[in-house]
């Protein structure tokens, strides 16, 4: 697929866009709300001398006039240098470094099991009875509805506490990666799970379903290796939408359960206006993004074959 | 789906412990007997909030004073009635224009590097806090009129004051002035707010591990022996590992000790101590929290509150007593002053002094002229109506100090005055505070010293000069004691004065005491000896846990 692999460096160089975009967001969205940065950065409970003040501001350079401060930090992140935190007083890659990790690992497997979810409950339903589908129906707006930190909380009470079945909190193997997964996953099966059901009930009425029926093809075969496709294709349109619950979600969902990671990391530096961190958070989430668009359009191809050799390629 | 907001809503109720300022503090209460101690084995402490430095050079937050006491030691211990008692130090002097302290070191003390402790690790340590570039938030005004150290020996030295400075000797007690080994400040200066190795003390533990948002690893200083008299266990800790771990949702932590996946566990929320009171297995350890208590400040820089009466009958208005029941379950005690029992010099005289008086506060508004009605039912004098305004940070607020203020709200309302509750966020909070743009704030300040009366109480330490007195007071009678009191060494006098200035501000309604801060602590059985110290601080040195 030459066609599909050419558009990877045009993608790539607006990704740099992107990121720019991104950087500059942060920086204005930080500096141009009111307030102080030396005041947030302490806190209302701590009782500043005015010299204290300065020297803050002396060492961030948070006296320079804006123009000047932004460039700085344009600068100093093309060089790859992310700074150095107002509130923890480390560099940012040393706050992050430990943190990355926790979090992919949450995600991925967050992920993996909202894809199980939906798919399990929308192959189980669908072409079914009305009263089997209103059901899931209805268990899916509840998944999508309940507050995952409400559940994250529910899912601790009785299975950790109550059962000992699963380890509380922290990170300490797989068993403690389940039930916060799970809690992040939930939401996100049950919208993913209505998408694949209504794709795979209207691609079960389309003419090539017909064809296949006619063939003597089984309704397995049908759903395997026709239907289903059809259904992955949306998913696959969705995935940015997935990346960002994965990431609000992973703020509460560490919170939670008291696991390491970006979300709990940037709870904090917003709050603290910390701007080295939030604006390294919002870089790094916004690669996030122009990875996983990059890796769904070459994916469409594979998953649609009307879409390969279409010149151009990735119409979606 | 959990939006934005509602994270961040999260975030306020788990965050909002973290970032009042230091200490809080009482005295006795130790967790279980249960027969002689045993050597070995790990107990895990679960805590709130993970500190955001490490360094208690820097740090103000109280969780840093106790977390970093297991690895770091001071010149001298507070003993829990006040008094002070020699630890790295073997004695001291005070020179008679108390200008000048000089101290002789213990000489068998090492810090965990292997560097020995002498009087250059001293004038080091004591360098390190006034360095601008430390960018103290806390250390650096607890040392106060600091100008120089003078070593006058390997082991003896004499700090110099530019001012006497009685709040000196309890200002070294405390984990902020403790010492880091002078090679870590040496090599690592850059990286001491990141604890775990970088962290070398002479403390009872060794700072092993710090898994950045989940736990720390203290582990055993086998060499340990320089307690201070006082510590029931006079050498090494018993346990081998202490483990602490970070859940900031009340719901979590307790869960954990309750299913014994932690030991202790710190900050029980006060609905749910009667429960688990009477849960086997676990026992529920309380200190009162010595230090100014939570309680509402009056602005006495501008109308109304410059009136004294208008101050009286904002004070008559509010039960204190009903509101401290309910909204903390039984379990907090109302205050009357504007010290916590627990705290040294704390004055007995203003309880029972004032009352619940809704009556009253209806006279002292008439006779201030407030007696018109509007629509809403709100008193109104030439047409204005009796309005104020508190000024908050939700994100540093704990939820149930929020319901404290609803519920004064509704008192005021019933009198026919209207509170506003205006919520800020810290960078636009600060200057509006500064400014003095408000009728009241609220706000506790945990620490075993009275001389807190002049941080909070002095017409110097005005807000906008890195002190905290809200109620923007210039009393010169007040003044005038608290001076004295710092300057004297006496200690019945400065307890006298020290009174004098709580009986004062509680005749002049300056503020509105509201309740006594506890530090509530879920012990598993299999934990023992868990002591507090002064500032109600958990203390792990003589800790021991079951097989």
């Amino acid at each position: 697929m030459p066609e599909t692999l050419r558009l990877v460096p045009r993608r790539l160089a607006a990704g740099v866009l992107v990121l720019w975009g991104a950087a500059t967001l942060a920086f204005l969205a930080l500096h141009l709300v009111p307030g102080d940065v030396v005041d947030t950065v302490l806190g209302p409970g701590t009782a500043a001398t005015p010299a204290l003040r300065e020297q803050i501001r002396l060492d961030y350079g948070l006296g320079d006039p804006l123009a000047v401060q932004y460039l700085r930090q344009l600068a100093d992140l093309a060089h790859g240098d992310l700074g150095r935190s107002y509130q923890l007083g480390l560099p940012v890659s040393q706050v992050l470094e430990g943190q990355v990790a926790p979090t992919v690992e949450l995600a991925l497997t967050a992920t993996a099991l909202a894809l199980l979810i939906a798919f399990a409950a929308a192959v189980l339903t669908a072409g079914r009875g009305r009263v089997v589908r209103s059901l899931a129906s209805g268990l899916e707006l509840l998944a999508v509805s309940v507050p995952s930190y409400w559940l994250g909380i529910l899912g601790l009470t009785f299975l950790s506490y109550r059962f000992g079945l699963l380890p509380a909190a922290g990170d300490s193997g797989p068993a403690a990666l389940l039930l916060p997964a799970l809690t992040l996953a939930l939401p996100i099966g049950g919208v993913l799970a209505r998408v694949v059901r209504q794709e795979l009930d209207e691609a079960s009425g389309r003419p090539f379903a017909l064809t296949v029926r006619a063939r003597g093809g089984t309704e397995r075969t049908l759903l395997l290796r026709h239907t289903l496709r059809h259904a992955a294709l949306p998913v696959a349109t969705l995935s940015g939408w997935i990346v960002g619950s994965l990431l609000g979600g992973a703020v509460l969902t560490e919170t939670v359960f008291a696991r390491p990671g970006l979300g709990r990391v940037l709870v904090t530096a917003v709050t603290s206006k910390d701007v080295p961190v939030v604006t390294a958070l919002v870089l790094l989430s916004a690669a996030a993004f122009v990875v996983v668009n990059l890796l769904v359009d070459l994916a469409y191809p594979v998953i649609d074959p009307r879409l390969r050799g279409a010149g151009t390629g990735v119409a979606v | 789906m959990p939006t934005r907001r509602s994270f961040l809503l999260l975030s306020a109720g788990s965050l909002a412990a973290v970032g009042l300022t230091a200490c809080s503090s009482t005295s006795g209460g130790t967790s279980g007997s249960g027969g002689a101690p045993r050597d070995g084995g790990t107990l895990t402490f679960s805590t709130d909030v993970e500190p955001d430095v490490y360094d208690p050079h820097v740090s103000p937050a109280d969780i840093v004073g106790v977390l970093l006491r297991n690895v770091f030691d001071s010149l001298v211990a507070q003993r829990s009635d006040g008094t002070f008692e020699p630890w790295l130090a073997k004695e001291w002097e005070v020179s008679k224009d108390g200008k000048a302290y000089s101290f002789r070191l213990r000489e068998d003390v090492t810090f965990t590097d292997g560097t020995p402790f002498d009087a250059e690790a001293v004038k080091a340590n004591f360098e390190h806090v006034v360095a601008p570039a430390t960018k103290s938030q806390y250390a650096a005004t607890l040392i106060g009129p600091y100008d120089r150290t003078e070593v006058t020996g390997a082991h003896s030295l004499t700090v110099h004051l530019r001012k006497p400075y009685a709040s000196f000797l309890h200002a070294l007690s405390t984990t902020y002035l403790g010492f880091h080994s002078p090679k870590a400040l040496r090599e690592h200066p850059g990286e001491l707010a990141a604890g775990g190795r970088y962290s070398v003390g002479t403390g009872p533990f060794t700072f092993t591990s710090r898994v950045k948002g989940q736990k720390l690893v203290f582990t055993r200083n086998g060499a340990y022996a320089w307690t201070p008299e006082s510590a029931e266990n006079q050498g090494p800790a018993h346990i081998r590992q202490l483990v602490v771990t970070f859940l900031p949702e009340n719901a979590t932590r307790v869960g954990a000790v309750t299913s014994g996946q932690t030991d202790v566990a710190d900050f029980l929320p006060a609905n749910r101590i009667a429960t688990l009171k009477k849960q086997p297995g676990l026992s529920v350890l309380s200190h009162d929290s010595p230090g100014v208590v939570y309680q509402y400040f009056l602005n006495t820089g501008r109308a109304p509150f410059d009136e004294r009466d208008a101050r009286l009958a904002v004070r008559a208005a509010v039960d204190t007593e009903a509101i401290t029941k309910a909204v903390f379950a039984g379990q907090y005690r109302r205050a009357w002053g504007p010290l916590s029992p627990s705290t040294p010099a704390y004055a007995k005289s203003p309880e029972d002094s004032w009352s619940y008086d809704p009556d009253r506060a209806g006279e002292l508004l008439d006779g201030l002229g407030w007696t018109g009605r509007d629509a809403d039912g709100y008193r109104t004098k030439g047409g204005k109506r009796f309005s104020l305004t508190l000024l908050y940070v939700p994100a540093y607020t704990k939820a149930e100090r929020r319901t404290f203020d609803t519920a004064v709200q509704d008192a005021l309302k019933k009198v026919g005055v209207e509170l506003k509750l205006n919520p800020l966020d810290a960078g636009s909070y600060t200057p509006v505070r500064n400014r003095g743009e408000y009728d009241i704030i609220a706000f506790a300040w945990g620490g075993s010293d009275p001389d807190l009366l002049r941080t909070v109480f002095h017409s110097k330490s005005q807000l906008a000069d890195g002190g905290a007195n809200g109620s923007r007071l210039h009393d010169a009678t007040i003044d005038g004691w608290l001076d004295e009191a710092g300057a004297t060494s006496d200690p019945a006098r400065r307890t006298e004065l020290y009174g004098k200035v709580q009986q004062r501000i509680v005749a002049q309604a300056y503020t509105v005491p509201a309740f006594v801060g506890t530090r509530q602590l879920g012990v598993r059985q299999r934990a023992h000896g868990v002591t507090f110290d002064a500032s109600a601080w958990p203390l792990f040195q003589g800790a021991w846990v079951d097989a």
